[in-house]
C-alpha cells in the first residue's frame, strides 16, 4: 500500500483527487496514485498525453470507446471510474490495487507452482474472454499489465487503450517490450485481432510456470526471429498437458492458434476452475430490445434511440453504441442473478424485413400503397418478399435508419486449410494469366490486363476466418488509378460529384467502411449553383461536350466481376 | 452479371451490384406551346423557358439515386433465364454486356420478351423453342439482322436536356447512364424519373402560364387511331399490336367504346413471373387477372383538364400514361409521358416555327 505523501504546495488536483507519487511509467504515459480529498479513497490516475492518441478522433470515437471502458465490470479487470480530459491530457481515474505488477512478483519470487499459475491464468483468460466478447482487444498484454490485488488475484490493466493509438504509434511504442508480442504484430501487420491476446496470454502462462520468458534475447533482431519461428524451450518439470496448451497458444500461424473456446475446453485449464469466471452463456438475444439499457446508452452517449437501434439491428457489434448496450445488459446479469431482464418491448420481427426499405413515398405518409406497375413475383419463389419498387427517388427512405439490408459478399467459402486455399487460388490465377503481389500469405493484390480493352483491372483477395472451420476468400475491386483521372473533368461541381460517386461505388462494391461523406456536395448548395448557372450561362452547358474526352473502353466494374467469375469458375471445377 | 457456361452456382444467377452515388433533387422540363396552326410558338410570358434553362443546367448525374439496383446480363445468358432474372430482381430492363467485345452492346427489356413471344408463338401445345433455347446473343442476331445499332447511352455529365432529347429521338424508354471514366453503367434513366424530378421542384420555380392551359388548348396527346382491345381479345393479338404499332399500352373497351381496363407492355412480364407464356390464346381479361388485388382502376383524364393537373396525376400515380376519355368514359385519346416530353422538348421558343424538323440541337444556342 503506497503511503500517503502529500506534496506540499504544488499539489495537483484532478477532479476530487489529489495526485501523489508516480506508480509507474507505461506505454501510454505516467500512472500516479491519487487520493480523494474527502474520503481518502485511493485511486490510480493514468495520464494520457493527447499527442499519443490518434489525433483527429478525440471527440467522437475515442470518447465513446473510453466511455465504454467505464462500463466494463469484471472481477479481474481494473475498473475505470472516471475520465477527465483537458486540452493536453486525458486523465483516467482507475481502481487502485496494492499488490503491484505480476512482473515484479515473478522477478522477486521466481516461478509459481502449477496450481497457483493455473489459478491466475484462469482469471486472466476469463478477463480476456470478457473483453473479447465486448469487442475490445488488449493488444499489449504482458506481466507488467497484469496487476495483483491484496489477495493475489490478477487484475488486468490497460484494456482497450492500445486500440486508441494509431497502428504506427502502437508499433513504435511497443518495440520497447516485444517479448510478448505475437509474430503478426512484430512483423508489422496492421491487423491485430483477438489472436494476439491469446499469444500474449500464452507468454504470460509460460512466465508464470517457468519464471522466464519463452522468447528472449538481448539482440532485438534475434528476438524477432525467435518469435517468428515460434520455437521455445520447454523445461522438463513442465506437465506435458500444459506444454501442449502452451504450444497451441504460441502458434505462429494465427489461424491455427488456440481460441478462447479451445482453451476453455482444455483439460489442464478446466481443473479447479471456479464457476464465477465463466457464467452462463452470455449470448444475447438479438430479437429483444432492452428498453432500459437502450435509455441508459442514450443518456450516457447523448444520442438518439434510433442511432443505437441502427447499430444493433445492423449487427454492427464493434460500434461503441452497440458495445455499450450489450455491456449494460451483461452487467446487470452478472450483478443480480435474475434471469428475465429482457422486456417484452421488442419491435415485431417484420421490422427487419425488406419491406420497409421498399416502400415508396407513400410509406412515409403512413400508407403503403402498392405500386400499380410493381414487378410481379416469380412463382414458386416462397415466401414472396416485397421488393424494391422501381423508383428510388424518395429521399426520406435513407433516413430510415432502423433497418439496413444484409450486405452482399463476393467471395468463396471453403473448409479447406487456409494454406491449401491460397495455393489453390494461386494455381488458378496462374492458369488465368493473372499477376499478383503477396502482401501477406492471406492477402494478395491481383491484376490483369484486359487483352481487348488494354485496361488494367485490379482486385485484392483477403482470406477471412468465418468460424473454426470455415474460411471466406473475399474479392475486392481496386480502382486507385481512377482517382487520378478524375481531376481531368471540367467543373468543380462535376468532378466533385463524379468523384464522390467513385468513392462510394468503391465502398459498396468493396464493402469498405470509410464513410464517403467527406466529398459529398451539399444538396442545396449544388442546387443553388446550378440554378445560378442556369440563368447566366447556357452555352457551356449546352455542348453536350463531355464527349470531348475519350470514354474508357469496357467497364471497370464488369471487368472486375469477370475476373472474379473466371477465378470462381476455375476453382469450382 | 452472369457469365458463360452454366455449371457453377456462381453463374446461375446474375450478380446484382448496388451502386451508390450522390443525389440531389431538381427537375426540369420543356414545354411547348402549340398554336392553332399546329406549329408551336413561344408564349409571351417571360417564365416560359424556366424549365428549359433549369434542365440544361442539370446533369443526368443529379437523377442517379443514392443507391439502386442494377442488373447486367452477359449476352451468352439464355433469354428465358434473363427474363426470369428481371422478374426476380424486380427490374424492368438490364444492360447487356458482351464478354467477347468487352463492352455494353444493348439493353434487354420487356419489349424483347414481347417480340420473342409474338414472333415464335405457335400454339399452347407447342413449347416456344426459341424462348427456351436461345441465348441473348442469338436473339439479338435474329432481331437485328446484322443491322448494327450501337447502344444508346448518356454520360452522367450530360444535361437532362440531352437525356430527354435522346429518349425522344431514339424512341426509347430506358436510357443507361454510363460513366465515361470507368465505363460503368450507373443507372437507367426513364421518362418517369425525369417527370418525377420535375414534380419535386415545380413549386419552387416560377410557374409558366401554359401549365394552366388545357390539353385541348395545348394539343398535347394522341387523339387519332388509338389502338384499343376488347376484353375478349386474345392475348396474342394484343402482343401483335404492341409489336406493330409500337404503343406501350392498350385501353380495354366495352361495346360502347368505354374504357374498362388497360393492358400495358409492362403487364406482359407477368407471363414470365407466372410462367404462363406458353398459352397466348387466352383473353386479355384473363391475362390481367393477376393484378386484380391491387389494381386501382384505369387512370383517366379529360381534354379540358390543365397540363398541371395531368402532370400531377401522372407523377402521383407513377404511371406512364393516362387515357383521355369524354363524359361517357369513351376513349378519346392517350396522353403519355413521352407525349408530354415530346411536346415540351421538340419545340420551344421562336425556333419552334421552323421546327417540325425537330432539330433539338438548335436549342442549345438560344
Amino acid at each position: 500500500m503506497a503511503t500517503e505523501k502529500p506534496k506540499h504546495e504544488g499539489r495537483v488536483k484532478i477532479g476530487h483527487y489529489i495526485l501523489g507519487d508516480t506508480l509507474g511509467v507505461g506505454t501510454f504515459g505516467k500512472v500516479k496514485v491519487g487520493q480523494h480529498e474527502l474520503t481518502k479513497h485511493q485511486v490510480a490516475v493514468k495520464i494520457l498525453n493527447r499527442q499519443k492518441i490518434r489525433s483527429l478522433d478525440v471527440v467522437g470515437k475515442i470518447r465513446r470507446e473510453i466511455q465504454n471502458l467505464k462500463l466494463f465490470r469484471h472481477p479481474h479487470i481494473i475498473k475505470l471510474y472516471q475520465v477527465i480530459s483537458t486540452p493536453t491530457d486525458i486523465f483516467m481515474v482507475m481502481e487502485y490495487v496494492s499488490g503491484g505488477e505480476l512482473f515484479d512478483y515473478i522477478c522477486k519470487n521466481g516461478k509459481l507452482d502449477e496450481k497457483e499459475s493455473r489459478r491466475l491464468f484462469q482469471q486472466i483468460i476469463s478477463a480476456v474472454d470478457y473483453c473479447h466478447r465486448h469487442m475490445v482487444v488488449h493488444r499489449d498484454l504482458k506481466p507488467e499489465n497484469v496487476l495483483l490485488d491484496a489477495h493475489m488475484n490478477a487484475k488486468i490493466a490497460d484494456f482497450g487503450l492500445s486500440n486508441m493509438m494509431s497502428d504506427g504509434e502502437f508499433l513504435r511504442t511497443s518495440c520497447g517490450s516485444p517479448n510478448y508480442a505475437a509474430p503478426e504484430v512484430i512483423s508489422g501487420r496492421l491487423y491485430a485481432g483477438p489472436e494476439v491476446d491469446i499469444w500474449s496470454s500464452g507468454v504470460i502462462l509460460y512466465a508464470l510456470l517457468c519464471g522466464t520468458l519463452p522468447f528472449d534475447d538481448d539482440h532485438v533482431p534475434t528476438l524477432f526471429k525467435k518469435i517468428c519461428d515460434g520455437i521455445f524451450f520447454t523445461p522438463q518439470y513442465l506437465n506435458p498437458s500444459v506444454i501442449s496448451l502452451l504450444k497451441h497458444m504460441l502458434q505462429v500461424d494465427p489461424m491455427k492458434r488456440a481460441t478462447i473456446k479451445e482453451i476453455r475446453e482444455d483439460e489442464w485449464f478446466k481443473q479447479d476452475l471456479p464457476k464465477y469466471l465463466f457464467p452462463e452463456d452470455p449470448s444475447y438475444s438479438n430479437n429483444m430490445i432492452d428498453d432500459e439499457a437502450l435509455k441508459e446508452v442514450c443518456e450516457k452517449f447523448e444520442c438518439t434511440e434510433e442511432e443505437v437501434l441502427a447499430c444493433i439491428y445492423s449487427r454492427n457489434h464493434q460500434d461503441p453504441l452497440a458495445v455499450a448496450y450489450h455491456l449494460i445488459i451483461d452487467n446487470r446479469r452478472i450483478m443480480s442473478e435474475a434471469k428475465d431482464f429482457y422486456l417484452a418491448s421488442s419491435p415485431p420481427d417484420s421490422f427487419l424485413d425488406d419491406q420497409h426499405l421498399t416502400s415508396s413515398g407513400a410509406a412515409v405518409a403512413g400508407i403503403i400503397k402498392p405500386h400499380p406497375e410493381r414487378v410481379p413475383f416469380l412463382v414458386a419463389e416462397t415466401p414472396p418478399r416485397p421488393r424494391h419498387t422501381l423508383d428510388e427517388l424518395n429521399p426520406q427512405k435513407s433516413k430510415h435508419q432502423g433497418v439496413r439490408r444484409a450486405k452482399w459478399h463476393l467471395g468463396i467459402r471453403s473448409q479447406s486449410r487456409p494454406n491449401d486455399i491460397m495455393s489453390e487460388v494461386c494455381r488458378a490465377m496462374k492458369q488465368l494469366d493473372y499477376e499478383w503481389k503477396v502482401v501477406n500469405p492471406y492477402y494478395l493484390r491481383v491484376r490483369r490486363k484486359n487483352p481487348i480493352t488494354g485496361m488494367q483491372t485490379k482486385m485484392s483477395l483477403q482470406l477471412y476466418q468465418v468460424d473454426s472451420r470455415t474460411y471466406l476468400l473475399d474479392f475486392r475491386s481496386i480502382d486507385d488509378d481512377m482517382l487520378e483521372t478524375k481531376s481531368g473533368t471540367a467543373t468543380p461541381l462535376r468532378s466533385g460529384s463524379v468523384g464522390n460517386y467513385r468513392t462510394t461505388i468503391k465502398n459498396e462494391v468493396d464493402g469498405a467502411d470509410a464513410p464517403p461523406t467527406s466529398s459529398i456536395v451539399h444538396p442545396t448548395k449544388a442546387a443553388e449553383g446550378s440554378l445560378a448557372s442556369s440563368l447566366t450561362s447556357s452555352i457551356d452547358s449546352t455542348g453536350g461536350g463531355d464527349n470531348a474526352s475519350i470514354p474508357r473502353p469496357g467497364s471497370h466494374t464488369i471487368e472486375f466481376f469477370e475476373m472474379c467469375a473466371n477465378l470462381i469458375k476455375l476453382l469450382a471445377r | 452479371y452472369s457469365s458463360k457456361s452454366s455449371n457453377t452456382t456462381a453463374q446461375k444467377y446474375p450478380v446484382i451490384f448496388t451502386f451508390t452515388s450522390l443525389k440531389y433533387q431538381h427537375q426540369i422540363l420543356f414545354f411547348k406551346y402549340k398554336m392553332n396552326n399546329g406549329l408551336s410558338c413561344i408564349p409571351s410570358d417571360p417564365e416560359h423557358n424556366v424549365y428549359t434553362r433549369f434542365m440544361k443546367s442539370h446533369r443526368c448525374y443529379d437523377l442517379v439515386p443514392t443507391s439502386s439496383k442494377l442488373v447486367v446480363f452477359d449476352t451468352s445468358l439464355q433469354v428465358k433465364k434473363a427474363f426470369f432474372a428481371l422478374v426476380s430482381n424486380g427490374v424492368r430492363a438490364a444492360p447487356l454486356w458482351d464478354s467477347k467485345k468487352q463492352c455494353f452492346v444493348g439493353m434487354l427489356t420487356i419489349t424483347d420478351f414481347i417480340n420473342i413471344l409474338h414472333r415464335y408463338y405457335k400454339s399452347p401445345l407447342v413449347q416456344i423453342y426459341e424462348l427456351e433455347e436461345h441465348k441473348i446473343e442469338t436473339w439479338r442476331e435474329v432481331y437485328l439482322q446484322d443491322s448494327f445499332k450501337p447502344l444508346v447511352s448518356i454520360s452522367p455529365n450530360a444535361s437532362l436536356y440531352d437525356a430527354v432529347s435522346s429518349l425522344l429521338k431514339n424512341k426509347i424508354h430506358r436510357l443507361p447512364v454510363i460513366d465515361p471514366l470507368t465505363g460503368n453503367t450507373l443507372y437507367i434513366l426513364t421518362h418517369k424519373r425525369i417527370l418525377k424530378f420535375l414534380k419535386l421542384f415545380i413549386s419552387e420555380m416560377p410557374k409558366p402560364s401554359f401549365l394552366s392551359q388545357t390539353l385541348e388548348e395545348l394539343n398535347i396527346g394522341t387523339f387519332k387511331n388509338i389502338a384499343v382491345v376488347r376484353s375478349d381479345t386474345p392475348l396474342y393479338t394484343a402482343l401483335g399490336i404492341f409489336v406493330e404499332q409500337r404503343v406501350s399500352a392498350l385501353p380495354v373497351v366495352d361495346d360502347k367504346g368505354r374504357v374498362v381496363d388497360i393492358y400495358s407492355k409492362f403487364d406482359v412480364i407477368n407471363l414470365a413471373a407466372e410462367k404462363t407464356y406458353n398459352n397466348l390464346d387466352v383473353t386479355v381479361t384473363k391475362a390481367l387477372q393477376h393484378r386484380s388485388q391491387y389494381f386501382e382502376g384505369v387512370l383517366t383524364c379529360h381534354r379540358h383538364e390543365t397540363l398541371e393537373a395531368i402532370i400531377n396525376r401522372l407523377v402521383e400515380a407513377e404511371v406512364h400514361r393516362l387515357v383521355v376519355v369524354d363524359e361517357q368514359d369513351v376513349v378519346r385519346g392517350i396522353v403519355s409521358l413521352s407525349d408530354i416530353l415530346q411536346a415540351l422538348v421538340l419545340t420551344d421558343g421562336e425556333e419552334g416555327k421552323y421546327s417540325c424538323i425537330a432539330a433539338y440541337f438548335f436549342f442549345f444556342f438560344f
